[in-house]
């Protein structure tokens, strides 16, 4: 679950029997899954999927999955889960809203794109496509053939021909053999 | 966390019927019964039925009204969809979104309000 994340400093945990009016404040993490009325200050917020609450958010990064009146001021992050109910404006950074998911309010976030969230992709694209060049050039198996052929020169035509069908094929094969990417798919987008 | 919608480039040119290249840039409005996609430039107006599919480099000034939007490029205009808008983590918004279902996905940028309709809000 999304929820996983940082949660080594649980502040304040709003049980699902429970309601809280009044403001909270904390430096950790904050977790309602009862109701609360009021203004909630804190590092991380999640509001669980039975958490109910109307008052704004200021933090580094909020995670609603349950339902949200009011509006979000996170640095870093809000996320809306898929059963997340959000009414009110959003301003952060990085935002993303889950299908099915219910978001009414206005989005504001700085023109400039964080793009440590877009290079994940392309990351996991250059890990496969680097270690197949590495693997070949260490192993150097594309030299023996190719040493083998220049010895076979000095011979006649047919000979040549023959070599370099052969070079072909172990060329083929060792690419076979080494690449580590022989029986996995490439990964898509 | 899947999502329902299909990966990214499941549109190829075989199930989008109409294709506007990259080099291709248009002013206009523009009007479609099944599906299009966008990779170039285009300013004015889009009505239609289907599905727009908006492009990586694709940069799209225009009122957008559609029953599904896939985004992966720039869009600046307000955008109605009857059934869903999908912002791809590449994608831009600017502008204000009318629709029933959306996702957005985290890295794109949306500036902009949305107002679900059809959906009921169930904090009445």
């Amino acid at each position: 679950m999304i929820f996983r994340k940082r949660q080594q400093s649980l502040e304040i945990i709003i049980g699902p029997e429970s309601s809280v009016t009044g403001s909270l404040s904390t430096r950790g993490i904050a977790r309602i899954d009862g109701n609360v009325e009021g203004n909630v200050t804190a590092d991380w917020l999640i509001v669980g999927e039975t958490g109910c609450m109307r008052g704004d958010v200021v933090s580094r990064g909020t995670m609603v999955a349950g339902r949200l009146e009011g509006n979000i001021r996170s640095d870093e992050s809000v996320e809306i889960g898929s059963k997340g109910i959000v009414e009110g404006d959003i301003y952060t950074t990085k935002l993303s809203i889950s299908e099915g998911a219910f978001f009414e309010g206005h989005s504001y976030m700085p023109r400039v794109r964080i793009v440590e969230s877009d290079s994940g992709e392309v990351l996991s694209f250059q890990k496969g496509g680097k270690p197949s060049l590495g693997a070949t050039a260490e192993s150097g198996s594309f030299d023996k053939p190719w040493s083998l052929d220049r010895l076979s020169e000095k011979q006649g035509e047919g000979a040549q021909e023959k070599a370099t069908k052969k070079r072909l094929t172990t060329r083929r094969r060792k690419w076979q053999l080494s690449s580590p990417l022989r029986g996995t798919t490439p990964k898509r987008r | 966390m899947a999502t329902i919608v299909p990966a990214t480039w499941d549109y190829t040119e075989e199930k989008v019927t109409t294709v506007i290249a990259e080099d291709l840039h248009i002013k206009g409005s523009l009007r479609f019964e099944t599906s299009l996609m966008i990779m170039g430039s285009l300013e004015g107006e889009i009505t239609s039925e289907g599905l727009l599919v908006v492009g990586p480099k694709a940069k799209i000034n225009a009122t957008i009204v559609t029953k599904r939007l896939i985004s992966h490029g720039e869009i600046q205009g307000d955008v109605t969809a009857s059934e869903q808008v999908v912002l791809k983590k590449t994608a831009t918004q600017m502008g204000n979104i009318t629709t029933q279902n959306i996702i957005v996905e985290s890295g794109s940028l949306f500036n902009g309000s949305i107002t679900m309709q059809g959906k009921e809000s169930s904090s009445k």
